[in-house]
């Protein structure tokens, strides 16, 4: 009896190269925005093109020089955050004005979509979690500028108890994401591959009601969705969590051709973290605009309240960053950085002369720097929100 | 055998009961435990152990998980304590106040300044020494504090030594730890074989400011074994074997661990990388829980958390737990089942072969004893010592045992009691015989049997009696047979045998045979034929029975059915015909073979189906039943019967029945109820008419004094007065009234109508214009009247009478909706065509027609409309006597009255009455004088009114009166005084002595008293009557003055 288990385990860890293969495969193929997989959000688009997206098709990106357009996801807590409180930054908004320049955010489903938006140069500036933000960096079309939130992705379910029971499920995904990625992660803890699961793509807020209907039996995603699922019922439980950390990035050929601005807005980032974790208030002020913006893009009322997103304000920014500069600690080797580097190598997702050095050189700290090393210049410790 | 059965039970010991069950037993326990066994241990869906095994690991999976968590919110909530606790005493007035009392208070800040030039810099730095002694004595939490300039590594203030600022600090250069942009950060060192958890902060950057943004900076030093391992292991609950640990990043151990490496070396804090799984996962950022090995290679149960300090520092943690450990009670459980499971077996199998052992003693024994009885030792007997089934069945054993016994003493018995009975059988059937012989000889019939090929005829002793042969005189074949039969009737026997033998259905057939002695009888024969195997007859077996008798009592019957007069049925229960005679033929009219076809209900016409059905029940319960009923013959006249039926279940459940016609007999009954009818209408209208005949005397008297007076008040009224004029017509609706009670008076034929030719185009007239007076306006009256119409033998009142009936009847009908009334009066010569329909003698007569446009009369009542007291009016509006009298004087004058009606369109009566040849009489009277006279009259009435109104008159023409009121008294008077009177003048009806004995007696005294008889109507007398009496004139009441003094003048003249 024993030794079967033992048996079974040492099987499964003498396949485990081989479910690495097939696991880091199918992230790689939901992750590249060019690529065959699409997100429900982009079914309605051909072969991947997000332009014919019913609500994307809808934006009216600048392409010009004096548009800054910025994509941001209000569905994700607090990466979408940030974004908020940086669009009523009266002080960047002097400093842009001042420059003949005016800030437009986008809202997007996932960084997927975000990715697909800034290659073609229709977004100058975006957040977005690891895997898009390495995605694009690795592809060398944008620079990784500042860490905006460090908190977990989640499995949520409601009759398993172990990762390994997910075989043979229905798990809802929001392809390319990290919360994908996350997924993958926690299968392979059991070596467990995609192949052993049946992945559903949907939106993540779609999700908590999908599990609630017994349409999936499990999902992966990022916060706000499992809080809010594990607030719908108490029969929803966490299978699997993940770290999972967002970036401001921003078009290469922009932050070449307008260094000052790019060093604005990220001044504008720390203004903004600073501020939020001076006082309760301000993250309860934050969190009425993240609200706000989750709301409007979802065209439902959110299901948590004020205090329950000030929380997760609190745990992904106040508590976490301190600082908006790329830690080193995801960019050394076996840091979250490199490892997702390495699983998409790996997987030819990123063609042969893509290096690490190279991606890692995307992920540029010496703006945040620059800045912190001038306060006075960029006004770091001055704050000034539209209420 | 026992010997036998003994070596047998030897050689096959394999196929004894006992081996056997045992084998039984013993396999299907084996192969139970066995796959229980291998249910529990290996499972089928949801088996025990699959089951156990993951609930186990479930179990500690959710334990794992919730230490897990908890030391991971223990953990992280006592850092950021210890983070708050620094951000506060960064930011704390007093230390910033110390600080700045302390530093350099210029921009230009250089580390070769910061050096205390004075006393009071003395005194700030042992302040701030002793305030941070203070917040380790407080907090408990802290190893070390440190105040420190970042920019020259110089300590400030510490509580590592009681050292002075002027004390060069070989402290490591911490500056460039902080990120740009970074306040804080926490990170892991070792100094001295202890791992040190540092947190490290800029003060409050309005000191900074003012210096230099970073440059003071506060050091917190925890040793990690004084306060991060006991929060790891406390309360752990995790067993012998499980365990807490924390990894850093590169998943290097920050803590000591419980267990020796795989390698048996012990860990070295923050120098041994532990590369099992759920540390890796930890370290990478994932929280969940695993099966997997851990740092010593072991298979572990583990839960791996993530901790994240800063963005830069992150720890991971893996709580587990050895696998062994967790299964441990589950393998000893499973252990203990096994024991359990193979003592079962063991004790289970003693049982088993302890029980086939009891078992099979007690079948073997039986089966010795079976033997033995299977040798016919029946006197065997298994030993009964036990009470349970067994014990039972060696009782049942012993019990079938002695019961086969007795059975084979009593099939002994039996068969000497069959022996006997065999006997006593043969001797009854000897005797049977002898009886069937004897009631063939009772019944007259005869049994026999031909052998159709063998042509051999066997026949019974009866057979031979009724054929009048005797088995020597008999030859026994079908010829002998044919000899014996009638020669008329030889051809048909052999005909319809043959006929049977030949077509295989039963003989039967009725004919006569010849006896010896030359008596004829007649027999029925019935046969039924068996055929060979070839299909062919071979065996006739039959009957012969004498029925002379019975045929000549069926000939009579038939006889007496057939020459009855009444009608005769034989039917069955369902009251369908068997048989009917010929009378009923004739009196329905329908021939036997339709008859036949029929039931009693096409026949019945009076009763339903289910009355007759209820006969039929009645006829079968009581046996008989006599009724009367309707039939109805073939062309549809209706028979009246009645039935006689008579039931015998002893007639085949046949209903034997009578019908006689009794149609005439019928009519005959309804006739004389007519008669009777008739006859107390007559009586009654007997009554009437003596009821009419006093009131008419009453009534006469009461007109007389109306007219009397009537007259002397005209007599008195001047000529052509108003006064006049109105007595007259009193005097003319008196004499209508004395009119009407002569019509009573005829109606109950009281008294003769006189009838008179007149022509009653006036009278017509005459009774419209009274008509016009009392009907509505909304009736329209039109008449169309014939000058030159003939004359007719009528009576004026009756005609008027008429006319009054129908014109009143058509104005009623009219009454509501208003309409015409047309009254024509025509010539009709009755020899015309149109009028053959009438029923009245041809000629010519005068047709009266009155129509109106009313509501009509219904048809259903049209015919009755004639009939006495018939009326559609309300009660007491209407007699019903209108029309039966307009009927009857029509009648009575030979003529006819016919009516035409619509619904809702009116009625037309045609009154046709015959044309007289008489003159008319003229009824105007010439107006003559009153003849007066001085004359003595004696006048007798009882009425007062009369005598005083009599006494009157006669005075007032001249006449002398003596006025009597009583009859007796004015006999009296007379007998007295004859001479005294030239006339009497007497009423007829008076108490004590009618007028008419007054009369005879007065002339018996004087027989040349002219005497004048009056009467208002009276049954006993008439003028004829009156005048043999010797009375000089009959008078009828009223009479007036005119009349009285006419007749006075006309006896006292003669």
């Amino acid at each position: 009896m024993i030794t079967y288990n033992k048996s079974s385990i040492s099987q499964k860890k003498s396949l485990r190269s081989l479910l690495l293969c097939i696991l880091t495969t199918c992230l790689l193929l939901a992750c590249d925005s060019n690529q065959k997989s699409q997100t429900p959000a982009l079914k309605s688009s051909a072969k991947g093109d997000s332009t014919t997206h019913s609500v994307y098709s809808t934006y009216k990106f600048g392409n010009n020089e004096n548009t800054i357009d910025f994509g941001t996801q209000p569905l994700a807590v607090p990466t979408g955050t940030l974004p908020e409180i940086l669009n009523r930054d009266q002080i960047l908004a002097k400093s842009l004005s001042d420059a003949g320049q005016v800030l437009q955010l986008h809202s997007f489903y996932k960084g997927k979509d975000i990715n697909f938006f800034m290659k073609r140069g229709d977004l100058e500036l975006a957040v977005a979690g690891d895997m898009p933000t390495l995605s694009a960096a690795a592809q060398n079309y944008a620079v990784a500028l500042a860490l905006v939130k460090q908190n977990y992705s989640a499995i949520i379910t409601r009759d398993l108890d172990q990762v390994s029971e997910l075989k043979g499920k229905r798990v809802g995904n929001a392809a390319g994401s990290s919360a994908h990625y996350a997924l993958m992660e926690a299968l392979q803890t059991e070596g467990l591959t995609s192949d052993d699961i049946i992945l559903v793509p949907m939106k993540v807020n779609e999700m908590t009601e999908a599990l609630q209907q017994g349409k999936i039996d499990a999902f992966s995603a990022w916060e706000p969705t499992p809080t809010i699922a594990l607030k719908t019922s108490d029969k929803f439980k966490v299978l699997h969590r993940s770290l999972s950390s967002s970036y401001l990035y921003c078009a290469r050929p922009f932050l070449e051709k307008h260094p000052e601005t790019v060093r604005h807005i990220v001044a504008s980032i720390a203004r903004s973290m600073k501020w939020v974790a001076l006082s309760r208030n301000n993250i309860l002020q934050a969190s009425d605009w993240t609200i706000a913006a989750a709301n409007s893009f979802s065209g439902k009322k959110s299901a948590l309240n004020k205090e329950e997103y000030a929380k997760l304000i609190e745990d992904g920014i106040v508590n976490i960053a301190s600082s908006p500069i790329i830690p080193l600690s995801v960019l050394r080797e076996n840091g979250q950085i490199f490892n997702e580097f390495r699983f998409m190598k790996k997987m030819g997702k990123l063609e042969d002369k893509v290096s690490w050095p190279q991606t890692l050189n995307n992920f540029n700290r010496k703006i945040i720097a620059e800045i912190f090393n001038n306060p006075s210049e960029y006004m770091i410790s001055q704050y000034n929100f539209q209420k | 055998m026992s010997q036998q059965y003994n070596n047998s039970d030897k050689k096959k010991f394999l196929y004894t009961h006992r081996s056997q069950l045992l084998t039984y037993f013993l396999s299907l326990f084996y192969i139970s435990i066995g796959l229980i066994s291998l249910i529990f241990l290996f499972g089928i869906p949801s088996t025990p152990l699959e089951g156990m095994i993951k609930e186990t690991i479930k179990d500690n999976f959710t334990h794992l998980n919730f230490i897990a968590d908890l030391k991971k919110e223990r953990l992280q909530l006592w850092l950021e304590e210890r983070r708050d606790d620094v951000r506060l005493i960064t930011q704390s007035p007093l230390f910033l106040h110390e600080l700045h009392e302390f530093l350099p208070k210029k921009k230009e800040f250089a580390p070769e300044k910061v050096q205390p030039h004075s006393s009071s810099d003395h005194k700030s730095s042992a302040l701030l020494n002793h305030h941070l002694r203070q917040v380790i004595n407080t907090y408990n939490a802290y190893n070390e504090i440190e105040i420190f300039d970042n920019f020259t590594g110089q300590t400030i203030a510490s509580t590592a030594h009681d050292l002075s600022i002027n004390k060069k600090q070989n402290t490591p250069k911490r500056w460039s730890n902080f990120p740009p942009g970074a306040e804080e950060i926490v990170y892991l060192q070792k100094e001295n074989n202890t791992i040190y958890l540092y947190i490290q902060r800029m003060f409050h950057e309005k000191l900074n400011t003012e210096l230099q943004h970073g440059r003071v900076v506060m050091t917190v030093k925890i040793s990690t074994d004084d306060f991060i391992r006991p929060m790891l292991h406390s309360g752990e609950g995790l067993g012998k074997t499980g365990e807490a640990l924390l990894v850093n990043q590169s998943r290097l151990t920050i803590t000591s661990l419980k267990h020796p490496l795989s390698d048996g070396s012990k860990a070295i804090p923050l120098n041994t990388k532990i590369d099992a799984d759920p540390a890796r996962y930890a370290a990478q950022g994932q929280e969940g829980f695993t099966l997997a090995k851990d740092y010593r290679g072991a298979q572990v149960l583990a839960a791996y958390r993530h901790i994240q300090i800063t963005s830069e520092e992150a720890w991971g943690m893996v709580v587990k737990i050895d696998q062994n450990e967790v299964f441990s009670s589950l393998k000893k459980n499973v252990a203990i089942l096994l024991s359990l499971i193979t003592a079962a077996c063991l004790f289970i199998t003693l049982i088993v072969i302890y029980i086939s052992n009891k078992l099979s003693q007690s079948v073997s024994e039986m089966v010795k004893i079976a033997g033995e009885i299977e040798a016919g030792n029946l006197d065997a007997r298994v030993i009964e010592t036990k009470s349970d089934e067994m014990g039972n069945l060696s009782v049942s054993f012993n019990k079938m045992t002695r019961k086969l016994q007795q059975w084979n003493e009593e099939l002994e018995d039996q068969v000497q009691q069959r022996t006997a009975e065999l006997h006593t059988a043969t001797q009854q059937l000897k005797l049977n015989q002898v009886l069937l012989n004897k009631s063939q000889e009772v019944a007259k019939l005869g049994s026999w049997h031909l052998d159709i090929r063998k042509n051999k005829l066997t026949w019974s002793e009866e057979q031979y009696r009724i054929f009048g042969r005797t088995p020597q005189n008999f030859d026994a074949t079908y010829e002998a047979f044919l000899d014996t039969i009638h020669p008329d009737d030889q051809d048909m026997v052999k005909r319809t045998f043959q006929n049977a033998i030949l077509n295989k259905i039963p003989y039967q057939c009725t004919h006569r045979i010849l006896k010896d002695n030359g008596e004829v009888r007649i027999i029925l024969e019935k046969s039924e034929d068996i055929a060979g195997e070839d299909g062919q007859i071979i065996h006739s077996y039959g009957f012969s029975q004498d029925i002379t008798e019975q045929f000549l009592a069926n000939q009579r019957y038939e006889n007496v059915i057939k020459t009855s007069i009444d009608g005769f049925w034989t039917v069955n229960k369902e009251g369908r015909f068997i048989d009917v005679n010929n009378a009923y033929c004739s009196m329905t009219k329908y021939s036997r073979q339709e008859l036949l076809q029929m039931s009693i209900t096409d026949l019945e016409a009076k009763e339903s189906q289910k009355q007759v059905k209820s006969h039929i029940k009645t006829v079968i319960e009581k046996g008989y039943d006599r009724f009367e009923s309707k039939h109805r013959g073939k062309d549809g006249s209706l028979i009246d019967v009645e039935i006689s039926a008579n039931y015998s279940s002893h007639a085949s459940d046949l209903i034997f029945v009578f019908i006689r016609d009794i149609t005439e007999k019928k009519r005959i009954e309804n006739e004389k109820k007519s008669l009777i009818a008739r006859l107390a209408q007559a009586q009654k209208m007997e009554a009437v008419g003596t009821l009419a005949g006093g009131i008419a005397h009453d009534f006469n008297n009461i007109l007389g004094v109306i007219l009397g007076y009537s007259d002397l008040a005209k007599e008195d009224a001047p000529p052509n007065s108003t006064f006049a004029d109105d007595l007259d017509k009193v005097i003319q609706a008196g004499w209508r009234a004395r009119d009407l009670v002569k019509q009573i008076l005829a109606f109950s034929r009281q008294t003769d109508i006189e009838l008179i030719p007149i022509q009653i185009q006036s009278l017509i007239k005459e009774s419209l214009k009274m008509l016009r007076a009392t009907i509505p306006t909304t009736i329209e009256i039109r008449d169309n009247l014939d000058p030159k119409c003939g004359v007719i033998m009528a009576d004026p009142t009756q005609v008027h009478q008429i006319l009054m009936n129908l014109c009143t009847n058509a104005t009623l009908a009219m009454e509501t909706s208003g309409g015409v009334l047309d009254i024509r009066l025509q010539d009709a010569n009755l020899e015309q065509e149109r009028f053959k329909n009438l029923h009245i003698k041809p000629g010519k007569y005068l047709q009266l027609s009155i129509s109106d446009t009313g509501s009509g009369i219904h048809s259903n009542i049209i015919n009755k409309i004639f009939d006495p007291y018939f009326t559609t009016r309300e009660t007491g509006k209407g007699t019903g006597m209108g029309l039966a009298i307009v009927h009857g004087i029509i009648n009575d004058y030979g003529g006819t009255i016919t009516v035409d009606s619509e619904l809702g369109k009116g009625t037309s009566f045609n009154i046709f009455l015959p044309n007289a040849k008489q003159e008319i009489i003229e009824t105007t009277e010439e107006i003559k004088q009153v003849p007066k006279g001085t004359e003595r009259i004696l006048f007798i009435d009882d009425e007062e009114l009369l005598a005083e109104m009599g006494n009157n008159m006669l005075q007032r023409l001249g006449y002398t009166v003596t006025v009597k009121r009583n009859s007796l008294e004015a006999l009296e008077n007379f007998q007295n005084n004859p001479h005294n009177y030239d006339v009497v003048i007497t009423d007829q009806t008076m108490p004590g002595m009618t007028g008419s004995d007054l009369a005879r007696r007065m002339l018996q005294i004087r027989p040349d008293i002219p005497i004048i008889l009056c009467t208002g109507y009276s049954n006993l007398i008439d003028e004829k009557k009156a005048k043999s009496l010797g009375i000089k004139e009959f008078a009828l009441k009223p009479i007036n003055l005119h009349t009285i003094a006419t007749l006075l003048r006309k006896v006292l003249d003669q």
